[in-house]
């Protein structure tokens, strides 16, 4: 560890600054432009903060609260930034999580500077876990900010026959105490009643001593909780084995088969196949097609608008019936893997793996995210604690992880050559990964930090919740792929109309026919990339590539440059020169690895 | 000794965590210097799991390392 600050320093500006101040006007709320009727507002209405740890069910008070839709899920750090909602009239705030007020990272300063903001803290705690939340709980009752507890999933407390004492607790700490169950909504009518009476914590504390402060939440959940605990054997038991080589891989092995099954096989074959030829093919460009043309478009226009690459057929046949149900089934695993608590797992068993190419353990969330959405991964990498740490995730989103949506091309493209092709592709990525990796480790100065990360209790994942996130993310991702991907085609197209497609395709095609081995027509589907990497893959999907052509073009694309969304968010969080830097470094890996992978086929006298 | 060479299913107390921000982070998370946990998993070249009251955290082989502790 290199940058380390004094532990001391943890979490005392906010203690101290506050402590005995009047917080209500020092306070006061950042409500923006649109505030309640002003005749609501007096002195102690005002900015509403929600502040806990990760993973406790803050996000699902928020959406209870404000009716809004927040991320929920059983990893911590899904909140990158605060999300701002309304009850009541009073603007709401749902912080990141976090474990001790403080300036150490990203996360703590955002969560932070908005509790300082706060008129009203609510301080969700899991009361099934209340050792640790203690911790912060104590913090916020000595920085004497308004503040209620809500001892949240009190129902999983309870099964475990530990539930605390809610008056004991709410005496201790001077303040309202709220025992709630944020998903379900019980207790949240109590809590909102509770907010009118928030008041400081009577809790102090000699100094601001993190040891001294964790002593004594230590005792205070002594008093509290009782000491006996149901034994949960069968949730025990995962909890242990799902950390072990020996149970954990294979666990992780059959998620993976499931996922595959799933997203490869089910929806990517049968039910693609379905939408994608029935309804796209056969239903809906017909339709449209027929009513262009009765509209009175004819030339180049009509071709624009209906033609090959046309914005009414390809593009509505590519998004709606291809990529949609893809992109759905793979946020579907994403969210149970999310809410199951299983990640953190993952990542603890994936963390040795991962520090051979200068990264830890938690580096796998981001990474995941990445197989959803590049753009996100990379915003995601925010979350590793040094730059060292975001740029070697970064260049490795951008080089070698394909996003859902081409993911999803590339299933359906493979899925009908055999579980060789796909097995092939796979390995290549992943040599590519470990290649790009141990680059950068080496290139990059100082050392990664170890992995630290707490594993969350496994659960089952609420039905509800995984529906919920599978189609607001899936809706996100649509929203913001759409209009690049019909730019995209809107590009090709007029490039077609022009003839300027057919010059492109002579320009490339010692590249793409000699060097590649692919048809000359394998050059459109560069042009495409350029402007969204799925949109690529997809153009590829009726050249009728075989087996070993297709595991080349694939290969290309996927190592090809990252679309422009994710060249936006790169240049905007590290700078434009690296961002340049890796987007002209995927030209120069995906072809020389394109090409090299040709000739090692045609060598091998797999026909081609 | 270090955490790192204290087998599955051991306790052991902690006595002192050389890294300043892992100390304030296992601190907040009630891993603290004082605090009695056991060992429930070593990943081979990986990750040691520490429980603690049903509570569990992984920390990386080098900061486990630097993680003192006694057994009784």
């Amino acid at each position: 560890m290199s940058d380390s600050p004094d532990p001391q320093a943890g979490g005392g500006g906010l203690a101290q600054k506050s402590k005995g101040a009047d917080t209500q006007s020092a306070l006061p709320a950042k409500s923006e432009s649109t505030t309640a009727p002003s005749a609501s507002i007096d002195r102690e209405a005002g900015l509403i903060v929600l502040a806990g740890n990760p993973n406790v069910g803050k996000s699902a008070i928020f959406m209870q609260l404000s009716r809004t839709y927040a991320e929920v899920s059983n990893f911590p750090g899904t909140t990158v930034e605060a999300l701002s909602g309304r009850w009541q009239g009073r603007p709401l705030l749902d912080g990141p999580g976090l474990y001790g007020l403080g300036e150490h990272s990203a996360e703590e300063r955002i969560a932070t500077e908005a509790i300082r903001r706060a008129s009203v803290v609510v301080n969700v705690v899991d009361a099934a876990h209340l050792d640790r939340d203690l911790f912060l709980t104590l913090q916020l009752a000595e920085s004497g900010v308004p503040m209620v507890v809500a001892l949240n999933l009190i129902d999983e407390a309870r099964h475990a026959g530990a539930e605390p004492d809610v008056e004991e607790l709410s005496r201790q700490l001077g303040v309202p105490v709220v025992p709630t169950v944020a998903v379900t909504g019980e207790g949240l009518d109590e809590l909102a009643a509770a907010i009118e009476r928030a008041r400081p914590g009577t809790w102090s504390l000699n100094g601001d001593d993190d040891l001294a402060r964790r002593r004594a939440a230590d005792e205070l959940y002594a008093r509290v909780v009782p000491q006996t605990r149901r034994q949960r054997r069968v949730a025990d038991w995962l909890a242990r084995a799902s950390v072990t080589l020996h149970w954990g891989i294979p666990m992780l092995a059959l998620a993976l088969a499931g996922i595959y099954l799933l997203v490869g096989v089910v929806v990517a074959q049968h039910l693609v196949n379905f939408t994608e030829l029935r309804l796209g093919q056969e239903l809906w460009e017909p339709l449209a097609r027929s009513v262009i043309a009765g509209v009175g478009f004819g030339g180049p226009i009509r071709e624009i608008l209906a033609g090959e690459f046309g914005l009414f057929t390809m593009t509505v046949t590519y998004v709606v019936f291809l990529l949609a149900p893809l992109v759905a089934a793979f946020y579907f695993c994403l969210a149970l893997l999310e809410d199951s608590g299983f990640l953190p797992r993952i990542a603890t068993l994936v963390d040795r793996a991962l520090t051979a190419i200068g990264l830890n353990g938690r580096a796998l969330i981001p990474i995941i995210l990445g197989f959803g959405c590049v753009t996100m991964g990379t915003i995601t990498t925010r979350l590793l604690a040094t730059k060292r740490e975001r740029t070697i995730a970064t260049a490795l989103l951008n080089f070698a992880i394909p996003c859902s949506a081409q993911l999803a091309v590339i299933a359906a493209l493979l899925a009908g050559s055999g579980g060789g092709w796909v097995f092939a592709y796979a390995a290549i990525i992943l040599v590519m990964l470990i290649a790009v990796g141990t680059v950068l480790d080496h290139m990059l100065p100082g050392e990664s930090p170890p992995l630290l990360i707490e594993l969350p209790p496994l659960r089952w994942p609420r039905a509800t919740a995984v529906l919920r996130k599978t189609l607001t993310k899936g809706y996100w991702f649509m929203r913001e792929a759409t209009p690049w991907f019909a730019a995209g085609a809107l590009i090709v197209a007029i490039l077609q109309v022009t003839g300027a497609l057919e010059v492109w395709q002579r320009i490339l095609s010692p590249l793409m026919v000699s060097w590649l081995q692919l048809p000359a027509e394998a050059a459109r589907t560069i042009v495409m990339g350029l402007v969204r990497r799925d949109f690529g893959a997809a153009g590829l999907y009726d050249m009728g590539l075989t087996p070993p052509q297709a595991l080349v073009a694939l290969v290309v694309i996927t190592l090809f440059v990252p679309c422009i969304a994710s060249l936006m968010v790169m240049a905007k969080e590290h700078g434009a020169r690296i961002a340049l830097r890796i987007w002209v470094g995927t030209w120069v890996v995906a072809f020389t690895v394109g090409g090299v992978l040709a000739r090692i086929l045609s060598w091998l006298g797999v026909v081609s | 000794m270090g955490i790192d060479t204290v087998p599955v299913g051991s306790c052991a107390r902690i006595e002192a965590i050389e890294d300043a921000a892992a100390r304030r982070e296992l601190t907040r998370l009630g891993f603290e210097e004082g605090a009695q946990v056991e060992v429930i998993s070593r990943i081979p070249f990986g990750p040691i799991v520490l429980q603690r009251r049903h509570r569990q955290v992984a920390i990386g082989r080098e900061l486990a390392r630097r993680v003192q502790v006694t057994t009784r």
